[in-house]
């Protein structure tokens, strides 16, 4: 009996496991949506940037899972907030365009902020070309993509949430933190 | 004492908030979300502290080393909310909010490693001090739960859950050895020798002490995190650590106890000391063969795309001069060949996938083994009539082998209904095949050859299910509800049902409200049930303690500063405990063969004795200052109330809990010297008086009821690089305790049978700490 039940699990484990990655969102969607809306007000550039309106893009990869999963969450808690950056906002969840349309996108869509969920890995370095000279706050919900080109994410160390900052792909995007924040930040340049 | 605790507690919170508002610089309601602890362990889904169903404490891997921690029983002291430890000297115990139940080997609290839960089937045994194994600097995060958990969790998890997160690799990058040692007085004079009346003096021949300073502990670890290249197109990540602790010392003075003459040996003086050392009827002297520790421990974490796999490896052996009141009442004086040592080989490998935008999967599969050896040798003859020449002052060897194996699988499915996390299901079911062995031997110290057949034997196989579900609802942003209800069926026991109903409520900006009740239970052990000597009876079929819990609590968060305050009650039924039979009982226990009739005093039997009525409030103060938090501090304290009843005995009056403090608490403060200077720190942890474990079954007059005094434990870290060598940085301390006893009575005057005073258990009440630790980053 026993014996059958866990064979019978490995085999889920194997058949589930096919399109696995090792993607974690490991601070939860509500907690980065509310780092995002503060980090914003201390991004010199974000009142100018953002207008009267902060229009936030979530991409999500088509077929993946995770990456809807992620996306639906942070829309939700996006919405639950008052205000990004002390202004008001909108959130749309969109499908990954590819990074070659992206900037475009982003201009047509008068974004503010675009967030990146599980999914990009093999995306980053395109879309940190793709973003380079565009003024925009790109952020990621996977601390791992901030050293490879994304601007904000977040980590969890000892059980708290840690912001990463890639200060020279902000430099590029015209995001400026300012310097008290970054002393919170593990910044990578 | 308790008074000058609390008030030094205060004046150290409130420098150090005047200092804040002085330094204050950084963005306050940033770093507010920073400082939140997101946890995993009540609701087994990652969610803010100030939200779980439960009250938390997060113990960080940076307050563990900044304040010169070494073990989770340690960390629990000097960092978490509601949570203490006691030291018997054989393994640290643990309890909550007025609830400590001692020699429970550790059974009312669940010990998750990784999440995967290391409390075994045949003791219901964890190991909360150096015996878990787990070396320190691997550890990111302790989660403390406080209140039952059996919801999600089962067995064991009555006082709390008890979850020991380990660093991933990216946290932990590089290869790293450290080394550290303790030292202090080598030799202690807990019997104070000189005090001792011109009568006993006499007897005290060669009893000496001195106080040169030894090293009596060291330590190395060695351990590495890697990110690999990736595998089938997955990262593997690999976080691995290594050490080995070795304690001996320091020596204590025990006794004198006299115990008078040996029945079995027709009144001569009873033998406490093996041959060729005489029998004089005394127990005690310098200890120093005993009070030794070594812990060879390792821990390996593969991450491997969504697979996770954790390994576990330790043994834990340890001497000490007297063990236990039960178990052990004569073993030799100061014999080092009397030990006790586990060994717990473990691994769990899981699986997480999201199959869809609703539903989430995770998989478990996991085996266990646990064993431990109990050896003890015993020159009285009483202690050894099984040897057929009586009279010869013999030596007997008892050596108890236990062992605990369980195989288990759990699936557990996630369905976030509205895609927003807002209405989430949780549905699991986790089921184990277990095994449990014993068998006590006995042999002749001098030949190894066994004098008797084996016996207190147990080998069983069993299995264990448990089925769980949880629903939270969040109907608008400000409410979030949490119910869920486990049941548990194994082969012993069927039928076990844990609720839990928890909500909190954000009241305005930083408040949150909470209540929760909740439900949890301990199946009996094996041991409990089926364990049969000479001296104890089966338990047979006893009925699962039990626990209700209420608690409310409300958090405020404002810029760097969190305060909590919290109130609890909690109700717990059919407790069980070692009960020492009647003589009416022990005539009908004889009349049915279940004991040698010829034994007449000591029989036992685990029963369901009693109940505890637990209430209180608890409360933690925290806050942080400067551009990078160089100042920070933090504050608990819990007083509580907790009176047991006998319910077993008609009109037995309610009494105090042993051991476990009814007020205790931490405080802290840091501060980060800029550049290569170092970081300074001091945490202390205190408890007021407590009863010792034998203060009301040991009849003891109401002038000598033994009593603990008020305890407060000081520990001063200083810890930074070594400025011209790249990656090389040391921690030093010290550590002073105010009280040099604690609440467990010593020696084998347990009781007033022998008319002597009751000794309690030594405190070490000073000693200093050392370490260099080397990170080589690739």
């Amino acid at each position: 009996m026993l014996r059958a039940a866990l064979l019978g699990a490995v085999a889920v484990v194997a058949v589930v496991a096919r399109d696995a990655r090792a993607e974690d969102v490991v601070v939860p969607e509500s907690l980065q949506a509310e780092l995002v809306a503060k980090m914003a007000a201390y991004d010199r550039s974000f009142a100018a940037r953002a207008g009267d309106r902060a229009h936030v893009l979530i991409f999500d990869k088509p077929d993946d899972a995770t990456s809807a999963r992620s996306a639906a969450h942070l829309e939700a808690a996006f919405h639950a907030l008052a205000d990004v950056g002390g202004l008001p906002h909108d959130e749309a969840v969109v499908e990954w365009p590819g990074a070659a349309t992206l900037a475009q996108v982003v201009k047509a869509r008068h974004a503010a902020i675009v967030y990146f969920t599980p999914g990009f890995a093999q995306d980053v370095g395109a879309i940190r070309t793709s973003l380079d000279g565009v003024d925009v706050l790109s952020v990621t919900a996977v601390g791992d993509y901030v050293p490879q080109g994304i601007v904000l994410g977040f980590d969890l160390v000892s059980g708290k949430p840690k912001l990463l900052v890639n200060l020279g792909q902000a430099r590029k995007q015209h995001v400026a933190f300012m310097a008290e924040v970054l002393k919170m930040a593990r910044v990578f340049e | 004492m308790r008074r000058t605790t609390i008030v030094a507690a205060a004046m150290l919170a409130v420098l150090a908030s005047s200092s804040a508002a002085r330094a204050q610089s950084a963005p306050s309601d940033l770093q507010s979300l920073l400082d939140q602890s997101v946890v995993t362990t009540a609701s087994k889904t990652a969610e803010t502290g100030t939200t779980a169903p439960a009250t938390s404490s997060t113990l960080t891997a940076e307050d563990i080393r900044r304040y010169g921690l070494h073990s989770i029983s340690e960390a629990i002291d000097f960092l978490s909310l509601g949570a203490v430890t006691a030291d018997p000297l054989d393994t640290a115990e643990v309890g909550a909010r007025g609830v400590l139940l001692s020699a429970d080997s550790g059974d009312h609290f669940l010990l998750l490693i990784d999440g995967h839960a290391v409390n075994e089937p045949l003791f219901g045994a964890a190991r909360f001090d150096r015996g878990a194994g787990i070396p320190i600097e691997m550890v990111d995060h302790i989660e403390v739960i406080l209140g039952p958990g059996s919801v999600l969790y089962g067995s064991n998890a009555m006082l709390g859950v008890i979850n020991v997160i380990t660093k991933r690799a990216k946290d932990w990058h590089g290869t790293h050895v450290a080394v550290e040692g303790e030292g202090g007085p080598g030799q202690v004079d807990n019997a104070h020798l000189s005090q001792q009346p011109a009568s006993v003096q006499s007897k005290l021949d060669g009893w000496q002490t001195n106080n040169a300073v030894g090293l009596y502990s060291w330590r190395v670890m060695g351990g590495a995190g890697y990110e690999l290249p990736a595998l089938f197109g997955k990262k593997v990540e690999i976080t691995t650590a290594v050490e080995y602790f070795q304690q001996d010392g320091p020596a204590y003075t025990y006794g004198p106890q006299h115990l008078g003459g040996d029945l079995a040996a027709g009144g001569a003086p009873g033998q406490y000391d093996r041959p060729p050392l005489p029998a004089t009827g005394w127990w005690g002297g310098l200890a120093d063969h005993t009070g030794y520790v070594r812990e060879p421990g390792a821990q390996l974490h593969v991450k491997w795309g969504d697979f996770d796999l954790s390994v576990h490896a330790s043994m834990f052996k340890r001497s000490v001069p007297y063990r236990s009141r039960f178990t052990h009442p004569s073993e030799d004086f100061n014999d080092g060949d009397s030990f006790d040592v586990d060994r717990s080989l473990w691994a769990d490998l899981r699986h997480h996938v999201a199959l869809s935008t609703v539903v989430e999967l995770t998989s478990r599969v996991y085996a266990d083994t646990w064993d431990f050896q109990d050896k003890g040798n015993a020159s009285e003859i009483s202690e050894c009539i099984t040897l057929p020449v009586v009279g010869t002052n013999p030596t007997c060897t008892r050596t108890g082998t236990f062992e605990s194996r369980w195989v288990g699988l759990e699936e557990q499915v996630s369905f976030d209904w509205l895609k927003d996390n807002t209405l989430v299901t949780l549905v699991g079911a986790d089921g184990r095949a277990r095994f449990v062995g014993t068998k006590i031997d006995t042999t002749d110290f001098n030949t190894g050859k066994p004098v008797a057949s084996s016996y207190a034997l147990i080998n069983q196989s069993d299995q264990a299910v448990g089925v769980y579900a949880q629903q939270v609802w969040q109907p608008t942003h400000w409410l979030g509800l949490n119910a869920g209800a486990r049941l548990d069926e194994e082969t012993r026991y069927q039928g076990n049902v844990s609720p839990r109903f928890a909500a909190s409520a954000g009241a305005w900006e930083g408040a949150t409200f909470k209540a929760i009740y909740a439900e949890a239970f301990r199946s009996p052990s094996w041991i409990e049930t089926n364990l049969a000597t000479p001296l104890q009876i089966p338990g047979g079929h006893l009925n699962p303690e039990r626990v209700r819990s209420a608690e409310a609590s409300f958090e405020q968060r404002f810029g760097n500063h969190r305060l909590l305050v919290g109130g609890f009650r909690s109700w717990w039924s059919n407790l069980v405990e070692l009960h020492a039979l009647t003589p009416a009982e022990q005539q009908q226990a004889s009349q049915q063969g279940l004991i040698n009739g010829l034994i007449y005093y000591g029989v036992t039997q685990f029963r369901n004795v009693s109940s505890i009525d637990n209430y209180g409030f608890n409360a933690a103060y925290e806050g942080s200052s400067g551009d990078s938090q160089q100042l920070r501090w933090g504050t608990t304290v819990t007083a509580a109330v907790a009176r047991r009843n006998e319910t077993s005995t008609p009109g037995a009056p309610d009494e105090p809990l042993t051991v476990t403090p009814q007020i205790f608490g931490n405080a802290r403060v840091s501060y980060d010297l800029p550049g290569d200077w170092p970081t300074v720190a001091v945490a202390t942890h205190w408890m007021g008086k407590r009863y010792a474990d034998r203060a009301f079954d040991g009849a003891w007059p109401s002038a000598q009821l033994p009593v603990a005094p008020p305890q407060l434990e000081l520990r001063a870290t200083v810890n930074g690089p070594i400025p011209g060598i790249s990656g090389l940085t040391y921690r030093v301390g010290v550590n002073w305790a105010l009280a040099s006893q604690g609440p467990y009575v010593v020696g084998p005057t347990q009781d007033v049978t022998y008319g002597g005073a009751p000794q309690l258990v030594p405190v070490n009440t000073f000693r200093a700490q050392a370490g260099l630790q080397y990170d080589l980053l690739p």
